[in-house]
């Protein structure tokens, strides 16, 4: 139960911040 | 005539409703980057934002399929793996479209764009796993998997089609009657789904009485109901009551078809005890 619930944790957060980021330079750029 | 309607809920529920939502938050940003190229005229950032955003799209659309997909395949007790990991798919290019978005459209460096992509794609099939590999097929002794799920399909297609006419019938008693008839049918597939060998025993209530069922609804909705005689009506609603008690028969056969594998069982053990 908890390894899961960290793991997918963990997963949202790389999910968010890595793909967040990568769309947030195009938009910066134009900002 | 009540003004009321029937409520008729779209789609049946499923668990995985809202699953993948997330992705397509992604496209607001971009979204807003290929608004704001427009209106700086510029025409290079327009084009990179507006691949980005359809690379996205294609992410959140394909993940999206998986997950139904992946929903389909829990819900039922017997079922194939899916045959396209779209899951899978949706993961790869997420990656591709993050190193896009990142290194092309947001000019930064190759391995950071490299970095943020391997983690994002990482970071997917953690949150989200992997599409199911293996096959639900259980007690299928010597029948095909493919004719079992033939079968069950057919059953399906035929029992929404009822539905869908079930949407027209203002009768509520020959309503109620083919809704118990639907969930006894919906019974009778899950008891195969459970033990699959018994698709023989069932093939024909599979294939004649809910097509029959199915062609009746057919041709009352195809009527205006006020021209249907009492006449007709009756026979209708004696019609389903023998539908009914038949579909019972059917789930008992279901059932005493269960009763003698058990049997069978108990005896080729008591033989092997004995020996």
């Amino acid at each position: 139960m908890f390894p899961t619930t960290y793991k997918k944790s963990l997963g949202l957060v790389f999910l968010l911040f890595s793909a967040g980021f990568a769309i947030w330079y195009p938009l910066a750029n134009l900002l | 005539m009540s003004k009321a309607t029937r409520y008729s809920p779209k789609d049946k529920p499923s668990l995985n409703y809202t699953k993948g939502t997330l992705l397509y938050l992604f496209l607001v940003p971009l979204f807003l980057s290929v608004v704001l190229a427009l209106f700086n005229t510029n025409i290079k950032a327009f084009i990179l934002n507006g691949i980005s955003f359809f690379l996205f799209l294609t992410v959140a659309s394909l993940a999206k399929k998986g997950f139904v997909q992946e929903g389909n395949y829990h819900l039922n007790t017997f079922a194939k793996a899916p045959k396209v990991p779209y899951k899978m798919i949706a993961g790869y290019l997420l990656g591709t479209a993050t190193f896009f978005t990142a290194f092309i459209t947001g000019e930064q460096a190759f391995v950071k764009s490299a970095f943020l992509a391997i983690i994002a794609t990482v970071g997917y099939y953690m949150f989200y796993g992997f599409d199911p590999k293996s096959d639900k097929f259980k007690n299928l002794g010597d029948i095909s998997a493919e004719f079992v799920l033939e079968t069950i399909h057919e059953a399906r297609e035929k029992m929404t089609h009822i539905e869908t006419d079930m949407q027209q019938i203002k009768d509520s008693d020959l309503y109620a009657k083919l809704s118990t008839a639907i969930a006894k049918s919906e019974t009778i597939l899950q008891t195969i789904q459970e033990d699959p060998k018994d698709v023989r025993v069932a093939r024909k209530f599979l294939t004649v009485y809910i097509d029959g069922v199915a062609k009746v609804t057919d041709a009352y909705t195809s009527m205006d109901e006020k021209d249907i005689t009492t006449q007709t009506k009756e026979k209708l609603h004696t019609l389903m009551d023998d539908v009914e008690v038949r579909f019972d028969k059917e789930l008992q056969r279901l059932k005493n078809n269960n009763e003698f594998d058990l049997d069978v069982h108990i005896d080729v053990l008591k033989e092997q005890i004995k020996n």
